[in-house]
């Protein structure tokens, strides 16, 4: 059972660190944020190429050392719209050496030519899912790079002056400072490099017929924009459930999501068909059944969003790159970090909800209609 | 039926923080309703309105099959895996023949209803804060309602085989077929795949309980060669000093939360009204490095090759 909630975020000489209280909660989830935001843009086959060889070796500790620590959860990494996620999940009795595992796997990775080869061919005879492809935005060619534009990378991002690292569970942030001060203290990557490699820029996915619209980033604490989301694309009575799905009988997926990017929240609708996709005749079916919105529109959304964020729904929009948010704990503590690097401050549930249930549905059906305007559109055949 | 009589299940429910999930399996379908605990009543009457006989139009029935198709084409790799691996068994996926969905007619899915839709057939699963008593005494209400006719349940089919397939598609994955839930085999060979699954890099392992016989697959997206070596050379010892763990760690994650409780529950007691979540855990905390090994052994020996 948990009792109470609590959330300090503060700043070491490096990382800077979120600490949620969750009483009662058995296990603790760590998970890090390595910003990017800097960068202006990354090469995301190279950091993919990097992601997934930072599991591989390790100078401190062996991945059967690693499962001992978490009892049996593998260590993630992955590549995120904002940045170079990484996390483990440890009974609460473990976190310190958490922390140490956390920190090892970026601080003392052992890579070489050849395994970043046998990453890169292995990503690179990869199929990704359908709906993960076109939610790519592009499309994945793991070229064979120079090896040093991997290790560039590696040298540039893990750095714990990049690090946003959260912490949920029950523990007390003053255990989580001090454990972290002793881990840190090891973590000495040497003098950041500068400059660039090329950017990759890859062509749109190729995944059957797909429809996206991606709006302009919007202000974090824009909860119009939030509450349209939830309006035109979460759940079995948004807007495109009802008109593409159920009235257009086109699609078995297609949803919002509101990708966290360095810049802010991004809206993207999105829409996967074998069919023939007219984006005119889906643009003028939302357009009108935006126009026909009213309380109770509002009153479904906001009560999506609780089921979203309070309840465990498999729908929440929030999405941290390929995939949307799927509510589990590791993705709490996840966006306690992403958010920290949006606004300086805690991601409050209560605080949202509060402020989705004062957005008028005026401002909601402007909101939809900005989105679904000046979005940037994709059709892909 | 999901939606309901008059199509208005979801504004319902989803206006006050809840959601209405459904699935179908090779033994059964579940209807999942999650709310906030003061909205119980509204759950209990949604699933009564769910479980009132469907009666979709011609246009709606070919509009849901149009779906379905969509749903086929954009499916996730472990529906294409299961698809499969059902397949080389000789038998279907839960999802279906499409040839045969399409042509669904109003008449074929009320006889379908009428066979399968019944109290006899039905568990009603409730799992949250909230008061036994009152919560059954509320149940019974619903219950009291449905239909009782002579039901069928599945006819337990024994599996034809142990052999394992290997598949390539998206990464590579092996498969054994297994016995019912609460079989020391299945638990065994579960904790062998959980145990091979958390030692390669985007490992995965699926498995859906069952009555009669069921699946174990463990597979990777990304590093086939690796998965080869540990299950063609596995390094025993280390698989079984993770493997308990890793069966812990999968059962308590099918029970998480109220919703995913009434779900795994709900769905094992719907099976057989024997069938526990715990069984599995016990008979993986009793399983010897012996048969452990036996266990990593059935996967290990490739009769085919998958391609979705």
């Amino acid at each position: 059972m948990i009792t109470c909630a609590l959330i300090a975020a503060h700043v070491t000489t490096g990382a800077r660190i979120v600490t949620e209280t969750r009483h009662g909660e058995e296990r603790v989830a760590i998970q890090g944020l390595l910003r990017t935001s800097d960068f202006g843009a990354i090469d995301r086959d190279a950091a993919e190429v990097l992601a997934h060889t930072l599991l591989e070796r390790n100078a401190d500790i062996s991945k059967g050392r690693m499962l001992l620590i978490t009892e049996g959860r593998p260590p993630t990494v992955a590549v995120t719209t904002m940045g170079l996620r990484f996390g483990v999940n440890v009974p609460k009795t473990r976190l310190r050496e958490g922390l140490r595992l956390l920190a090892s796997i970026v601080s003392h990775p052992l890579y070489d030519d050849e395994l970043w080869e046998h990453e890169r061919s292995a990503l690179a005879a990869r199929t990704l899912p359908a709906w993960e492809r076109a939610s790519d935005g592009h499309s994945h060619g793991y070229p064979k790079w120079p090896h040093q534009k991997v290790e560039f990378l590696a040298k540039r991002l893990l750095r714990p002056e990049r690090l946003i690292l959260s912490v949920l569970g029950d523990v007390s942030r003053g255990d989580v400072d001090a454990a972290w001060a002793q881990v840190e203290a090891g973590w000495t990557p040497g003098p950041e490099p500068k400059g660039y490699f090329d950017i990759t820029v890859s062509p749109a996915a190729d995944v059957g017929n797909v429809l996206v619209w991606r709006g302009a980033t919007f202000k974090p604490t824009d909860s119009a924009k939030w509450l349209a989301a939830f309006a035109l694309g979460v759940g079995k009575e948004g807007s495109l459930f009802r008109c593409v799905r159920e009235g257009l009988g086109l699609t078995y997926r297609q949803e919002a999501a509101v990708e966290l990017t360095p810049s802010g929240p991004q809206l993207r609708l999105m829409l996967v068909s074998t069919q023939d996709l007219n984006r005119d005749v889906v643009f003028d079916t939302l357009r009108r059944d935006i126009d026909a919105w009213d309380e109770r529109t509002a009153l479904r959304a906001v009560g999506m969003a609780k089921g979203c964020w309070q309840y465990g729904a498999p729908w929440n929009p929030i999405s941290f790159g390929r995939s949307n948010g799927t509510n589990s704990f590791d993705d709490d503590a996840f966006l306690q970090a992403c958010w920290q690097s949006l606004t300086n401050a805690p991601w409050s549930t209560t605080a949202m909800l509060t402020s989705l249930a004062a957005v008028s549905v005026v401002d909601l059906r402007a909101a939809a209609k900005a989105i679904l305007t000046n979005a940037d559109v994709r059709q892909t055949r | 039926m999901a939606r309901g009589q008059n199509r208005d299940v979801d504004f319902k429910i989803e206006s006050c923080g809840g959601f209405v999930t459904a699935k179908t399996t090779r033994e059964a379908v579940q209807f999942s309703i999650t709310v906030p605990k003061e909205h119980l009543g509204l759950a209990l009457s949604t699933i009564f309105d769910i479980l009132t006989p469907p009666a979709p139009s011609p246009e709606r029935i070919r509009t849901e099959a149009s779906i379905i198709r969509e749903e086929g084409a954009i499916a996730e790799p472990s529906r294409f895996w299961s698809d499969a691996a059902w397949r080389m068994y000789g038998a279907l996926d839960p999802g279906g023949d499409f040839d045969t969905i399409v042509g669904a007619t109003r008449e074929a899915l009320l006889d379908t209803y009428k066979r399968q839709f019944s109290a006899e057939s039905l568990v009603l699963a409730i799992a949250g804060d909230l008061s036994v008593d009152d919560v059954t005494a509320a149940a019974v209400k619903v219950l009291a309602v449905m239909p009782k006719r002579e039901f069928k349940p599945v006819a337990s089919v024994a599996p034809t085989n142990f052999a394992p397939t290997r598949g390539v598609g998206f990464g590579v994955a092996y498969t054994v077929q297994v016995h019912s839930y609460d079989t020391v085999q299945t638990a065994h060979a579960l904790a062998a795949a959980l145990s091979i699954g958390i030692s390669v890099s985007n490992g995965f392992v699926f498995y859906t309980p069952s009555a009669t016989r069921s699946l174990v697959t463990v597979g990777t997206i990304t590093d086939a060669p690796a998965l080869r070596k540990v299950i063609e050379h596995p390094n025993t010892a280390a698989l079984f000093g993770r493997s308990k763990i890793a069966a812990k760690n999968w059962v308590n994650a099918q029970l998480v939360s109220g919703a995913h409780i009434a779900e795994f529950r709900g769905m094992l007691l719907c099976l057989r009204n024997d069938l526990r979540p715990e069984m599995l855990v016990d008979a993986v905390n009793a399983m010897t490095f012996d048969e452990f090994s036996r266990a990593v052994t059935k996967f290990q020996i490739p009769t085919s090759e998958v391609t979705p």
